[in-house]
């Protein structure tokens, strides 16, 4: 939909209804997630993952609907999530509620990450590793977060599932519990967005890089490219606790009074923009 | 004797009972969390991995397996990981160069595992490898790690 006349971009930004969007990408991720969890076994992810895409009767397709639609629901909520903020809608709710909802976004990247982990192709393995290296790499706690959300060396895949499956959902839902108490949204409110997601994926395959002799370059997921060109240069607890650790915190003061919330957005625009330039520098490597 | 809290109440017993009630609840619930994470901390000791690699390399050659990479030299096989100790990535070997890249961060290493240059601080670790002149299966090589 185009920003109809006399509407200018950022109310149209400010109107759209992202949060709709990102329920109902939500429901079609849970219900192909459900259909697909009934075929695929953490023991072998790889061969498992594959096998949807190879041999299972509309198996690419279900795993396809869950890809677009999971990416579909994290970028509305971030959509939905910047909405907020310019229109500041955010100053209307508690700051301890307002916290809860940050803490959704943040398990809700969780789930999508996991979602790349669980395919183990050679993406999936080497972004399992970092995370779970990067895990470590926290003192004192590392070892114990490490153990309630990877510990892939030692069990695999198990865990990332179990977390997949059930934990983060039941954190995301827990964190957003009171919010979607207020906002109901059905199926047919957003039927286009449905339908396109299906066809999109009835024509294109979730991606899928198997290990092989010569691959020399992974690309992480678009939204870990900058944090991968940053891991290049900086030790990893500075790049993957700490520098991502400031923009939580920042989003966190967003809901405070002025004059934090005002700080907290120069902060968070110059951490986009920083990670922006890295991201483009990991694409054209 | 009756006191003044921070929200401008009087502080009764009954006050500070209900209160101290509500505190130990919550520090009982944050003990829980010792057993949880002992529990999922626990590891099953693992034994030594043992891997036959069933074919003769000739000198110079190299057998790429899942997690190590067999060389064979003048002085006899030897096998590095390729587990990356940057960020733990699985490296492929540039044959041209005679290096591991790691396809993550482009960490390298040499075929003796250790570190050219990227991001990594360390060398690659080196496995125990036994040649099997004869046995049932045929010829090959063990790599213990």
């Amino acid at each position: 939909m185009l920003p109809i006349e006399g509407m200018n971009i950022r109310t149209f930004f400010i109107e759209t209804k992202w949060g709709g969007k990102s329920m109902v990408s939500l429901y079609l991720s849970v219900l192909s997630g459900m259909v697909i969890a009934l075929q695929y076994d953490p023991a072998t992810p790889f061969f498992s993952a594959s096998s949807l895409d190879l041999l299972a009767p509309f198996g690419q397709f279900f795993r396809a609907c869950h890809f677009y639609s999971s990416q579909l629901f994290f970028l509305f909520t971030l959509c939905h999530l910047a909405a907020i903020i310019l229109a500041r809608t955010d100053q209307q709710l508690r700051f301890d509620k307002w916290l809860l909802l940050i803490g959704s976004v943040l398990a809700a990247l969780l789930l999508l990450f996991t979602g790349y982990v669980l395919r183990a192709d050679a993406t999936g393995e080497a972004a399992g590793a970092i995370a779970e290296n990067i895990t470590l790499s926290i003192p004192y706690l590392g070892e114990v977060l490490n153990s309630l959300l990877f510990a892939i060396e030692a069990e695999g895949m198990k865990r990332v599932y179990a977390n997949h499956l059930i934990g983060l959902g039941l954190v995301w839902g827990v964190c957003c519990w009171d919010h979607l108490r207020r906002y109901r949204v059905g199926f047919a409110q957003h039927s286009l967005l449905l339908f396109t997601t299906v066809a999109v994926s009835l024509c294109l395959a979730a991606p899928m890089e198997p290990a092989r002799l010569g691959l020399f370059h992974i690309q992480g997921p678009w939204f870990l490219l900058g944090l991968q060109e940053l891991l290049r240069y900086v030790q990893p607890f500075w790049a993957g606790v700490i520098f991502p650790s400031t923009v939580v915190v920042a989003l966190a003061c967003v809901g405070a009074e002025a004059p934090w919330r005002r700080r907290a957005l120069l902060f968070i625009a110059g951490w986009l923009i920083v990670y922006l330039v890295l991201s483009s520098i990991a694409v054209f490597r | 004797m009756a006191d003044v809290s921070e929200k401008g109440e009087t502080l009764t017993r009954r006050i500070f009972l209900a209160g101290s009630w509500s505190w130990l609840r919550w520090g009982a619930g944050a003990l829980l969390l010792y057993p949880l994470f002992r529990f999922l901390g626990y590891r099953t000791p693992k034994q030594p991995r043992i891997v036959k690699v069933n074919k003769v390399v000739p000198v110079g050659g190299f057998v790429l397996e899942h997690d190590f990479i067999l060389f064979v030299g003048q002085t006899g096989p030897w096998a590095v990981s390729r587990k990356c100790t940057h960020l733990g990535c699985r490296l492929n070997y540039q044959e041209k160069e005679g290096a591991l890249v790691c396809p993550c961060h482009h960490s390298r290493f040499n075929k003796d595992g250790v570190r050219l240059s990227g991001p990594a601080k360390k060398n690659l670790p080196r496995f125990q490898v036994a040649t099997v002149r004869e046995d049932k299966d045929g010829k090959g090589y063990l790599v213990t790690y």
